[in-house]
This record gives C-alpha cells, structure tokens and sequence, in this order.
C-alpha cells in the first residue's frame, strides 16, 4: 500500500502529469482556504452595510461586495469550509450506508442479495437531482436536510462497488486459507474482507468530494440547501443571480469556487484513471 | 462468433424476444420500486403526511379533510393500495400553488422539458462521439490536449453556473442570442402537432418561427449539453483506443482495409457498448440538469415548474415530477439495454 501511494505521488509529480499536478495544487489550495478563512477573510463575512452595496472589485473588495455591501470574497472563503464539511459528510454517511448494504448483500447472497440489489437499481433509476430535491423539500429546506437528502440518493453507486469488490475477494485463496485455519466472525470480517475491500472504495470516495460539493450547491441553488445568510456557494449564485446582468461579480465569483472545487478533483481523479489503467501509463 | 454466421440465423431471433422480456421484467420490478421509495418519502416519513399535503396555512378541519379524502387515516398497506391505484390512473394530487390537479400541469410544462432535454441529447451524442474518435486518432497531439482540457472544464462545471457565464457572454455583452422562453413573444407559436416548437415550425414551413426557436433554444441546449457532451468524448477516446489496441483491429489492418473501414466497421461497433452505457447515465444527469438550466433561461418547462413548487414545499408536484423523470430515464435504461442487444449480438445469448 505504501509503496502504491509513493508511485501513485511520483505519478502526480509535475514533470510526469501536469494535470494532475494542477489537480493536487488546486485542491490543497481550496484545502487551505477551508481552515485558514476566519483568519485569512479580509471582513466580517456577515456584516452588512449598505452605503458599500454593489460595489464592483476593487482593492478594499477584490471580489466586489454584495446586494447588502458584505464583502463577496470573505464570503466566498468562508463557503468553502463550509461546502467542504458538508461534502465530507455527505460521502461518509452514503459511505457507511452503501458499504454496509452492498457487504450484506454479497455475503449474505441468495434472496438476501437481490432483494437489496433491486432496491440498489430502484433507487439508481431516479435522476438524483430532482430525487434529492424531493428528499430534501420531504425533510425541510435546511443543510443539514440537504446532506441527509444526497446521501441518501448518492449510497447506491458505493453498494455497488462494495458488494463487488466483497464478491470477488469472496472466491480468493486466502480467505478460503484463514477460514481453514479457524479465523471466523468478525475478525474474519475486518482483517480480510474490510481491509482489502477498502482502499478502492476510499480512492473513489475521495474523488467523489467534487461531486457532493456540485450536488450540494445545486440543492442550495433551488433553494432546499443552505438558508440565507450562511455564505454557501451555491446560494450565494442564487441569491445573486438576479444581479448578474449589471453586477456580475456578485454571483460569478462563488460560482468560479465551485468551478475550481470541482475541477481540482477531477483533475486528480483523472489522472489517477490513467495511472490505474496500465494502458495509458507510459 | 460472428463468423460462424449462417447456421446461426434464426437463434437469436427468439433469444431477442427472451433478452426483452427479462429487460421489461427488471424495467417493471424498478418502476414498482418507484413508486415504494416515493410513497415511503410522501407518506410515511412526514410526521403527518395530511397537514403536508394540505400545505402549510391549512386549517386544522382542512387537514381532516384532506386525511379523509386521501385515505390517510387507513392502516399503511391500504394507503399504499389507494396511492398506486390513483397513480395508475394518472392521478398526483392536487398542485398546492397552482390548485389544479398536478397532471394538467405537467402536460403543459412536460413537452418543453423534452424538447429541451431531447436537443441537448441530440448536441452530445452526435457531437461527443466524433470529437472522442478524432480525440483517439490523433492521440497525444495538440488536438488530443485540447480536447482534454475542454472536456475537463467540462465535466467540472455546475450547469448552472456555466449557464450563467453564457448568459453574460452571449445575451449581455454580445447580444446574439434572446433569452427568456421558447420563442419570440412577438412571433406566434408555430401550430400545434407535436408540441415540439422546432418539428411542429418545420412540417407546418414556418420559418419565422423555427428560426426564432431555434435562437431561443441555442443557449439552454449548449448549457445543457456541454457537461454531457465532455464526459461522452472523454469515454469514446477512452473506448476506441482500447479497441484499437486489440487483435483483430491488427488483422482487419493487415488484411489492407482502409483506416476508415478499420475506424468504422471494426473499432467503432465494438467500442460502443461503453459509449452507450455512458450515454444512458448522463441522460439521467441530463435530466436533473435540465431543471437548473430552465430555472436559469426562464425555459416554460418541468424545472421551473418545480422550481416554483420548491419554494412553497409543494410536495405533490416534486413527486410528481420526480416520478415522471425517474419513468423517462427508465425508459431510457431500457432503450440503452436494448441498443446493446442490436449492437452487441453476444450479449443475446447471455
């Protein structure tokens, strides 16, 4: 394992792969920002004043302010730390759900199995944005109903890739070899299935980062995530959507953050892609 | 397997009808499985599903009656029996906003969304296959690099922002494109056939209109369309050079067929079953999208019909169009399952 991780950075290295290099950069960057934002924003992203509103970019506002004079940049490092918590926890609870299921699925097997992979499919066959908005207008319009509400649309995809990765290690020598030997239970369980089947599941977690930071600012973006004035992206481009036409600045910039965001992981995740398939590694 | 040909002609033709039959079956077993998770949602998980389904302001008696009516105070599996049989019979509710039944509004607002919906698909397929093929072709070119890069950006950007610098660019400081509904307010809706502004403008030869659609339609499809249309390419270059690294490509080369017959008849058919596959998933992304994209360009469709029912909590209608969506991309699913078939004939004999 450690020896995959020093290739796979040695992989992600500048001379090697300049994407992903980019990918790393970025994404430790929006990392940084997220702890860094209360001592880094320049204002108080919460305070209004409304002689300052509107105003365009300049140095006292490198992202110009707001349609109540806050100050657009401290809002926009602000969001991050706040669309990053809510990503994380987003792909950790449809991590332990998926997880859970798709291991029972597969080790339990027969009727057991196909009932819960049929469930699987049904709940992959809704589009999971407007499956998430109904979840969420369900539960209330709040974050944390947002998170629940794309956790609960987004565990399929992990059941899937637990139960197959369970499934092949099922038939491997070794685990017929340490039930031979007497080694059952639960530890047959952690030491030989969870332990294996668990860094596939980790890499694509991680790269999934960008995609519950979209999926939670789209939510935000109707109006079922975050509530005004918490600064989240998402509502922040809803909220100011209005003004775009004469004060652009106003929902573009929070806008670029998710942009850069996402982008920061899928430049990772595509060249871990390619260093995964043997192919396209030279 | 293919060469084996003659004997094998009339086989399949039953296996077809079996591959069919077990689709349809998994088509149904999902759909019916539809309907369990949205009632589980609607009914069950509200601490009382009546005063949601009476709205917010409802008084206490306007609750009763709706309890009433909707058979909400019945025992669960009785309700469940009452919801399918009002579903099966087209029935969602009232809408909350627009007092009418919720499928008087989803006719209206349905057809635009598919209009929409179905121009974007068109855009990426027809667009994301070549540009993936001619990604392949010329490998590790400047075209190559190009085409990577745009179709990360792509990938990347949340429709609804990328909607929004469109938007700025096209309407606001280029002003070639309008914005705001399918049409032209000043220019008559073509004559109703289809409902579909651009075929209905087209039979009928009304020019004005299809060319006042069309620029209407531009903006939201190209908005639409691109996140698609970056992961299709990307997963067409990534098919074809693995199948063009395979053996027989080698042999049908050898043997001295052209590039082109290679490219098209050998390599292409048989990288196509990932394609196909991608394409069916992003129809289901598409189908999301296309909600924040009209929301976005003020598109009359199902997005801003449940765009409005957001905001007042309208659980009816964001059912229903959940339901309606969750229907088409099903269908879609099975229509992809059935392209494999045609496209892949070893997949029959599973």
């Amino acid at each position: 394992m450690r020896e995959e991780i020093r290739t796979l950075l040695k992989f992600l290295s500048p001379g090697k792969n300049v994407l992903g290099f980019l990918g790393v950069l970025l994404v430790l960057a929006v990392a940084m920002c997220a702890v860094l934002a209360p001592y880094v924003a320049p204002h108080n992203p919460y305070k209004v004043n409304l002689a300052e509103r509107l105003r365009p970019p300049s140095w006292a506002h490198p992202f110009g302010t707001d349609e109540l004079g806050r100050d657009v940049l401290s809002r926009v490092l602000l969001g991050t730390r706040i669309s990053l918590q809510a990503s994380v926890v987003i792909i950790a609870l449809s991590l332990i759900l998926g997880t859970g299921i798709g291991t029972v699925g597969a080790l339990a097997g027969g009727w057991v199995d196909d009932v819960l992979m049929r469930l699987t499919d049904s709940f992959l066959a809704f589009p999971y944005l407007v499956f998430a908005m109904l979840v969420s207008a369900v539960l209330g319009p709040n974050l944390t109903n947002a998170m629940l509400a794309i956790s609960i649309t987004w565990w399929p995809w992990y059941a899937r890739l637990a139960r197959g990765q369970i499934l092949s290690i099922k038939n491997q020598l070794y685990v017929e070899a340490a039930r031979a030997i007497g080694v059952e239970g639960m530890r047959l369980f952690f030491r030989y299935f969870f332990r294996n089947a668990f860094s596939p599941l980790i890499v694509q977690a991680t790269l999934d980062v960008g995609y519950a930071v979209l999926l939670a600012s789209s939510l935000s973006f109707v109006g079922l995530g975050a509530q005004p004035p918490t600064p989240e992206w998402g509502r922040m481009v809803a909220d100011g959507r209005q003004y775009l036409l004469s004060y652009w600045w106003v929902p573009i910039f929070p806008g670029l953050a998710i942009f850069v965001t996402v982008l920061g992981f899928n430049l990772i995740g595509d060249a871990i892609r390619d260093f995964a398939d043997p192919r396209t590694r030279r | 397997m293919r060469e084996e040909g003659e004997g094998i002609q009339s086989p399949p033709l039953l296996t077809m009808w079996a591959y069919l039959v077990r689709r349809l079956g998994y088509t149904i077993f999902t759909l019916w499985g539809l309907t369990l998770i949205t009632f589980v949602l609607t009914r069950v998980v509200p601490g009382d599903p009546a005063r949601v389904a009476a709205g917010p302001q409802a008084r206490q008696e306007q609750v009763e009656q709706v309890r009433r009516m909707y058979g909400l105070d019945k025992p669960l599996w009785i309700q469940y029996g009452i919801y399918m049989q009002n579903l099966l019979r087209g029935d969602f509710g009232k809408s909350l906003w627009s007092k009418r039944p919720v499928v008087e509004d989803l006719r209206a607002y349905f057809i635009p969304t598919l209009e929409l919906g179905l121009t974007a698909g068109f855009v990426f397929f027809f667009l994301g296959v070549p540009l993936g093929i001619l990604s392949a072709i010329y490998r590790n070119t400047f075209l190559d690099h190009f085409l990577r890069l745009f179709s990360l950006i792509g990938v990347s950007f949340p429709v609804f922002i990328f909607g929004l610098v469109l938007l700025l660019v096209f309407y606001k400081l280029l002003g070639w494109f309008p914005v705001g509904g399918r049409i032209d307010p000043f220019i008559s809706a073509p004559k109703h056939l289809t409902g579909f502004y651009l075929i209905d403008s087209f039979v009928t030869g009304n020019w004005r209109a299809l060319v006042s659609s069309l620029h209407h339609i531009f903006l939201p499809a190209a908005t639409l369309a691109y996140g698609s249309l970056a992961v299709v390419s990307r997963m067409t270059r990534a098919s074809v050079l693995e199948v063009l690294s395979l053996d027989y490509v080698c042999t049908a080369r050898a043997k001295g067929l052209s590039e082109r017959a290679v490219l098209l008849k050998h390599a292409l058919r048989n990288a196509m079953i990932p394609i196909l596959t991608i394409t069916g998933l992003q129809i289901g992304s598409l189908l999301g999208g296309v909600l924040l994209v009209e929301i976005i360009f003020s598109w009359p469709g199902l997005g801003t019909y449940a765009y409005t029912a957001v905001t007042v909590l309208d659980v009816n209608a964001i059912m229903a169009v959940t339901l309606t969506t969750g229907l088409l991309y099903t269908g879609v699913n099975l229509l992809v399952d059935l392209l494999y078939a045609v496209v892949d004939p070893r997949i029959r004999y599973q």
